[in-house]
């Protein structure tokens, strides 16, 4: 098989009696709820993603894009999507997470299944009805710290990105011979300032088992179901709810200057040569409708960035090589800065994006020095 | 080959006069910032900072320096940034502006009011590769040319600007003869003669919030710089009101459209916009309204999307396409206003589609 034959290779996989199940739960017009889900699957796993979305039917949304590939129903606030993929039907379905602007989407198919991949290229083209997530390092650690609240936290594998050349890294820690698995903190000590976590195969006490990943997902295996939902769901709605609420509200005002802008601080000095800064540009016309001109560049870099969906538009600057600063146009919204920002997340490993000063004046020190 | 590579030329040089511009920006941003937002003495001494200053020179003529300071001790100062002429009537010419400067007697001093000065220092910033060129050409060849023409009361401050390891530098020239500023009687750290006995830095990062809001400078803007402006801001703010797919029809009158950039970001003359309409007119991004003196924007994702729009702009206005965002506009509305064809017997589904097909549409 070439390699491109063997890429076409396909397996199907049938409509799983799980997913039929919840389906049917819908045809009436009821649902199960989400503790029910949970409770129904049988040792299958459950893979949810939290997703930012500016309307109460997202999924409804992404079926106008995919068409007659999808077959949708609506079950008071859960919607149902019927995926008729060439890999074999599967059911994504959303959940309301209690947080306006999070959701989380759920589907039993694993996580690195290629349907989701072609669920999430439909939902690209669906902002700013949903827009993904990337977390920073400091949501990441924040989840874990609550988690260690319901009992120690071990890690039994890792996945990750090697900063240096982008490469993939994993490493599992088997529990054979009487070994404990490390905390989250000794398994983060040995990819320290090397690489950026991905995703952790995460074991909270004898309680549960999961996987949490960076683009906001987690994943349950087994365990208490209840716990899943009411921490693990719970925290990444909240995160996501934050990021928004962090994004929100944030548009210039007539002729005033703004006090604050929001900055991605990137875990290393990441873009500190031309060739990452190409990279960068690239990224940032990847989604669907987003568009840069750039007024400044080598060796700082200025862009406007404006979203085609919705009128937003920004100014993106590039002084420092480890972080990217936004300062709002007279149109910005959240979902156009979610939607940047995860773009920049997703290629350059974030520590944090928060709210920073917009000014930075010098001293006259400063000026007389470094600048 | 010979028209593509006179297309080449023509992107390339617009995109030049772009860059040449944006320092503009960053230079006269710098300054705002020093004058008005630093953590030194300066702001303190600083009655009003001018970004777009107007004013009428005592011979009559307008005076425009790319930006006024009025201190609080009533002395001022006009700053010019100048890429020297080559040749010497360009120079005489940059001298006979700069002379105005130098006997202005009052400067804008903010909520439209004026100010008297007793003096008033010409600050002129020039790029670092002619900064010497700039002395010895204006002050040793002209102003101390007993039979030259100019003659400013005081020489004028010859500043120059360059970029490296990340910040720009600024630094007064040290020839004998260049001028420097009158600040006595001020605090020491509020006197530039004091600052840029070595060199100042700034880091952009200190003027990135000016920059964001005041966009332009006080002459007249490159055509590219707006269109490209209008298009990834002006336009895509307006475009957010109006319904329907792209391209979104946006209409706009020239005058208008001035006074919001005003308003959003500082002066911006009604013969700037002309030009940059013009521009995306070439561009096929935007016509003429005829007999009503407004224009049909088509805004539209420019492709291919991944490039920047400022370049894909100046390509489009060198290349002058003869179809674009406009002309898909023009087709998509006249194509609404066709009323379907009632379905007649003699129908089915197959020829229904092919009917959809063989619409033909005006030119």
């Amino acid at each position: 098989l070439s390699p491109r034959d063997r890429r076409e290779e396909h397996v199907q996989h049938p409509w799983s009696s799980f997913d039929e199940w919840l389906w049917n739960t819908a045809a009436d017009g009821a649902v199960a709820s989400l503790r029910e889900v949970g409770e129904h699957l049988g040792g299958e796993q459950l893979t949810s993603w939290t997703l930012i979305t500016t309307t109460d039917a997202p999924l409804h949304r992404i079926s106008e894009i995919a068409g007659p590939r999808t077959t949708y129903r609506r079950a008071s606030s859960t919607e149902l999507l019927r995926i008729h993929d060439r890999d074999g039907d599967w059911l994504a379905t959303t959940w309301p997470s209690g947080d306006l602007n999070a959701i989380h989407v759920v589907g039993a198919v694993p996580a690195t299944d290629r349907r989701w991949d072609r669920f999430f290229r439909w939902a690209g083209y669906a902002s700013p009805a949903v827009i993904q997530l990337v977390l920073d390092d400091a949501e990441i650690t924040a989840m874990v710290r609550e988690l260690e609240h319901y009992g120690p936290v071990g890690v039994s594998r890792l996945t990750a990105r090697v900063r240096a050349d982008k490469s993939s890294y994993a490493r599992g820690w088997p529990v054979s011979g009487g070994q404990e698995r490390p905390s989250f903190d000794a398994a983060l000590a040995e990819i320290q300032d090397v690489a950026s976590i991905r995703t952790l195969l995460l074991h909270v006490g004898t309680s549960i088992t999961l996987h949490l990943r960076r683009r906001a997902g987690a994943t349950f295996y087994s365990g208490d179901f209840a716990l899943f939902e009411e921490v693990v769901l719970r925290l990444l709605a909240t995160t996501a709810q934050r990021r928004f609420d962090l994004l929100s509200n944030r548009r210039r005002n007539r002729g005033a200057r703004l006090n604050t802008a929001i900055a991605v601080e990137l875990e290393a000095p990441f873009l500190d040569d031309p060739d990452a800064v190409t990279d960068l540009l690239d990224e940032m016309t990847r989604p669907h409708h987003l568009g840069i001109a750039v007024l400044h560049r080598n060796p700082y870099l200025h862009v406007v960035v404006t979203d085609y969906a919705d009128g937003s538009n920004f100014d993106a600057f590039v002084t420092n090589d480890d972080r990217v600063i936004i300062h709002p146009g007279y149109r910005t919204t959240a979902a156009a800065l979610a939607r940047f920002t995860e773009v920049v997340s997703e290629r350059f490993p974030t520590r944090v994006v928060e709210e920073v000063s917009a000014e930075d004046p010098p001293t006259l020190e400063d000026l007389l020095t470094t600048g | 080959v010979a028209q593509s590579s006179g297309v080449e030329e023509c992107v390339e040089e617009r995109l030049r006069l772009f860059r040449l511009y944006d320092r503009s920006v960053d230079i006269v941003s710098a300054f705002e910032m020093l004058f008005t937002a630093s953590k030194t003495a300066l702001p303190t001494f600083t009655h009003h900072f001018e970004r777009f200053p107007r004013l009428v020179a005592n011979d009559g003529n307008e005076a425009t320096p790319d930006f006024t300071v009025v201190h609080d001790d009533s002395r001022g100062l006009a700053a010019e940034i100048a890429y020297l002429p080559l040749n010497d009537q360009g120079v005489d010419a940059l001298c006979r502006q700069i002379l105005r400067y130098d006997a202005l007697a009052d400067l804008q001093a903010g909520d439209g009011t004026l100010r008297a000065v007793s003096s008033v220092d010409v600050l002129l910033l020039v790029p670092q590769a002619i900064g010497p060129d700039a002395v010895r050409r204006i002050i040793h060849d002209r102003l101390l040319d007993p039979e030259h023409f100019y003659k400013p009361s005081v020489a004028p401050i010859v500043v120059q600007f360059g970029f490296d390891e990340d910040r720009y530098t600024l630094q007064r020239l040290l020839d004998p003869e260049n001028g420097n500023f009158r600040d006595d009687g001020r605090p020491q750290d509020a006197r530039l003669s004091e600052w840029f006995k070595g060199s100042v830095f700034v880091r952009p990062e200190r003027f990135r919030e000016i920059k964001a809001q005041r966009a332009f400078v006080n002459d007249p803007i490159e055509p590219v710089y707006l269109a490209t402006h209008l298009w990834a801001k002006t336009f895509a703010t307006l475009a957010a009101d109006v319904d329907g797919p792209l391209p979104k029809r946006i209409e706009v009158m020239p005058v208008e459209l001035a006074a919001r950039l005003r308003d959003d970001h500082g002066f911006v003359r009604k013969s700037d916009v002309d030009k940059a309409l013009g521009l995306l007119r070439l561009a096929r991004l935007a016509e003429p309204i005829p007999n009503t003196g407004a224009w049909t924007v088509a805004w539209d994702e420019l492709r291919p999307r991944h490039k920047d729009a400022a370049r894909l702009i100046a390509e489009r206005a060198c290349r002058q396409p003869s179809t674009g965002p406009v002309t898909k506009l023009r087709k998509l509305e006249r194509a609404k206003t066709i009323p379907p064809r009632p379905p007649t017997l003699f129908d089915d589904i197959d020829n229904q589609d092919s009917q959809v097909a063989d619409v033909k549409l005006p030119d």
